[in-house]
């Protein structure tokens, strides 16, 4: 059998994706292993079949031009994404755009290092980063597609490796002035698969609702996603958090879908194959 | 007399004025004033008048374009309609004949929309690369007069320069056009090339017997030239070519000579210089022909050989595609001087595939920037740093390349592998010796993550070694001392 090409763009949006190659992975934390809640232990391996992942979380410039492209009522606007100064998509000149590249084509917004067009979308809801994903022909990844995606195949702590090093992702300690920095920034912190950042700069929405005791129904072999909840599963931690903890690639946050934040964001995810 | 600045900025105002009641009045004036001096000024607002929904400014506009006289407001007015191609523009072009003086693209674009053959075909070496890229133009009338001007060329030097495009460049329609023109260079050197590479092997046979402008043309050749002469060499079969090339194109053709001839002796000793892929190639040939050495020690050295190679399969073909899927082929189109900007700085994405463009263009001067890229800390960097080495020559150390074996990434120690067995032409001391056992026992390593992937690669490090043991065995082993006759045999990692 033909082995799966490694890197695609999706084709509605032109979204890098890395394939996370099938096979058994481990999940959870350890009995011993330091500031683990309940929720996400224990530690089990679960065979997940092949999907490709987000290489960066959803940038401003993707966003803005799907915006642009949909249209969106103002219902729809409201519930999807919170317009403010905290977010770098703006509605200007009858049209939606990136904070700062007003009137810009896209295409030339893509190598854009100085302003904010690859930088996480943020203030977006769970609504609004689903409503992406359709239009995109994509999903949001469930739990432990993003937590495999992070970790790799051997459960490491971080996606770097085993011990915290706030170097290697953006956290509360190194992020100075600033909030969100550019989506390919912190090469270091790479999972094994590529993907950047899948900790630190953003919280990532998963599709999954949340639930204390999935995880130890999962390692009962009952792999079953919650069917139905008030929480959806958030990962991975942001630029204003400043405890390792919450970088780990098991810790497991969550809040209500409607939630939008200036450290909250998306990545995207097709599959599986 | 032309416009004044601000009568102009007047009628750029009115001619786009849409107030209610007032604003078609106002437009319709600014059309009828913009007509009796149609100039290279007033042509944008020209245009912009053609395009409104009164039918009286439209059709201002329209006269306003058809009686251009002024060469540079034809200019003008050709460059807009290159631009968009726009219907109603198309349609005053052609109902005028007009054709811009310059540039030569917008000339000559212009010449074949209105197929003038005679006039596109006209020029020198400047309109070469701008025909050929017409013959690709999205209108039919625009391929069709290209393809003509073409095939009429008559001046010396825009016929080098057609030879010259297609030395470069597989183009099988064009080729054959040369051919029923009897076109070549006027070089007589170069008109070698030119034939061998158009498949008129008999006339360059003829016209260089004894194969010197041949020679020559290789040894000054770039690589990407050198590549293709090769190929076509190895591809039409004459012996004659083949064997003028051994020389200087490399055990590649040496090998091919050998094995026309059969020579089983020759072939085994090219072993100890060849590449992992041509030592494949080399132990698959002797194994057909059932040949074996005569001396003992030949006999052992070549059945460990063969022993390792029935277990190796074809290693790296798995992923074959990373360099098409980091590759972006516009780069081709840039300077290399922009290439290597690129590679230098921009984002990881396109960085990875400047790389991998001046690799292939340029590999002596890709050969430092690859290097640094080997230990970089983005991954996609050091990925196409391993696939761009085999390009860089000697210019990359086996060393560097050995350590992306245990690269934390997964698609990196993939590539990495690759680029090791490419690239390891470069080896041949004690000191590579110990290299490619480090890098044999770092792809032991990744027998965790990836067991069939490390097998293979510990077999084909131990085949180079088993060839790289024997080609220094006289020259520095015994320099080396105890230090390498000990305890030097390497286990064979994983079961086949």
């Amino acid at each position: 059998m033909p082995s799966l090409t490694p890197f695609i763009d999706n084709p509605t949006d032109g979204y890098p994706l890395i394939l996370v190659p099938a096979g058994e992975a481990i999940f959870g934390s350890r009995e011993d292993e330091p500031d683990s809640d309940y929720d996400r232990k224990p530690q089990f391996r679960v065979h997940l079949p092949d999907y490709y992942l987000g290489k960066y979380p959803l940038r401003n410039v993707e966003y803005a031009r799907f915006l642009e492209e949909v249209g969106p009522g103002q219902s729809d606007l409201v519930k999807w994404i919170q317009l403010d100064s905290n977010c770098q998509v703006v509605e200007a000149r009858g049209g939606f755009w990136v904070r700062g590249a007003e009137g810009k084509q896209w295409e030339a917004l893509v190598d854009d290092e100085e302003g904010w067009s690859n930088h996480p979308v943020v203030q977006v809801s769970w609504w609004g980063a689903q409503a992406y994903c359709e239009w995109a022909g994509m999903r949001l990844p469930t739990e432990l597609e993003w937590e495999k995606g992070a970790r790799g195949v051997e459960g490491e702590a971080y996606p770097w490796g085993n011990e915290w090093d706030p170097s290697k992702c953006r956290n509360a300690s190194n992020r100075g002035s600033g909030k969100t920095c550019m989506t390919w920034a912190y090469p270091e912190g790479c999972s094994v698969w590529g993907q950047y950042q899948m900790v630190g700069n953003v919280w990532e929405w998963c599709g999954d609702w949340y639930e204390g005791n999935a995880y130890q129904r999962y390692a009962k072999g009952d792999l079953q996603p919650p069917a139905s909840g008030i929480l959806r599963v958030l990962r991975g931690g942001s630029w204003c958090s400043g405890f390792p903890r919450v970088f780990r690639c098991a810790d497991r946050g969550y809040d209500y879908p409607g939630g939008r934040y200036s450290v909250v964001g998306f990545r995207c995810v097709r599959g599986p194959l | 007399m032309p416009l004044s600045g601000a009568d102009l900025e007047r009628l750029r105002r009115q001619i786009a004025d849409h107030t209610f009641m007032v604003g078609t009045r106002r437009r319709r004036a600014a059309a009828r004033e913009l007509v009796v001096k149609p100039s290279v000024q007033t042509v944008p607002l020209l245009i912009r008048a053609l395009a409104d929904n009164d039918v009286e400014v439209k059709a201002a506009a329209r006269g306003g374009l058809s009686s251009l006289s002024d060469p540079a407001a034809i200019d003008a007015f050709c460059a807009a309609w290159a631009k968009d191609r726009h219907p109603q523009l198309e349609q005053i072009l052609r109902a005028r004949g007009y054709t811009a003086r310059q540039p030569v693209d917008l000339h000559l674009l212009c010449a074949c929309k209105l197929g003038r053959v005679e006039e596109a075909a006209r020029g020198g070496a400047e309109v070469v690369p701008v025909l050929l890229a017409a013959l690709e133009d999205r209108d039919p009338q625009v391929k069709a007069t290209a393809g003509k001007s073409l095939s009429s060329l008559s001046d010396p030097a825009a016929i080098d320069a057609f030879c010259e495009i297609l030395m470069r460049e597989d183009r099988a329609g064009l080729a054959a056009l040369a051919r029923e023109r009897g076109w070549a260079p006027a070089d007589a050197s170069r008109r070698c090339l030119f034939l061998l590479l158009t498949d008129q092997i008999e006339s360059c046979c003829q016209m260089d017997p004894d194969c010197e402008h041949l020679r020559a043309e290789y040894s000054q050749a770039d690589e990407p030239l050198r590549r293709r002469i090769r190929d076509k060499v190895l591809a039409c079969g004459d012996d004659r070519l083949v064997r003028a090339l051994s020389g200087s194109a490399g055990l590649d053709v040496t090998i091919v000579v050998h094995e026309r001839t059969r020579n089983c002796a020759a072939l085994f000793s090219c072993l100890e210089s060849a590449s992992y892929r041509q030592i494949v190639r080399l132990l698959d040939f002797l194994g057909a022909q059932r040949w074996q050495p005569a001396d003992e020690a030949d006999r052992l050295f070549l059945s460990d050989l063969q022993a390792l190679r029935t277990r190796i399969r074809e290693f790296g073909d798995a992923h074959a595609d990373f360099e098409g899927l980091l590759a972006d082929p516009s780069l081709d189109r840039l300077p290399l001087g922009d290439v290597r900007r690129l590679a230098e700085r921009s984002q990881p994405s396109r960085r990875a595939a400047a790389l991998l463009a001046l690799a292939s263009r340029d590999g002596g001067t890709a050969a430092p920037i690859v290097a640094n890229l080997l230990t970089h800390s983005t991954w996609e960097l050091r990925l196409a740093a391993a696939l761009a080495a085999p390009r860089c020559g000697s210019g990359v150390s086996g060393q560097g390349l050995a350590q992306l074996l245990d690269d934390r990434n997964h698609w990196v120690a993939s590539g990495g592998v690759q680029g090791l067995i490419q690239g390891l032409r470069g080896f041949g001391s004690v000191e590579d010796l110990h290299r490619l056992e480090d890098a044999r026992s770092r792809a032991e390593q990744r027998l965790r993550t990836a067991p069939g992937q490390a097998e293979q690669a510990g077999l084909v490090l131990q085949l180079l070694l088993t060839v790289l043991r024997r080609s220094i065995r006289d020259v520095e082993l015994s320099a080396a001392g105890e230090e390498m006759t000990g305890d030097f045999d390497i286990e064979i990692i994983g079961e086949p």
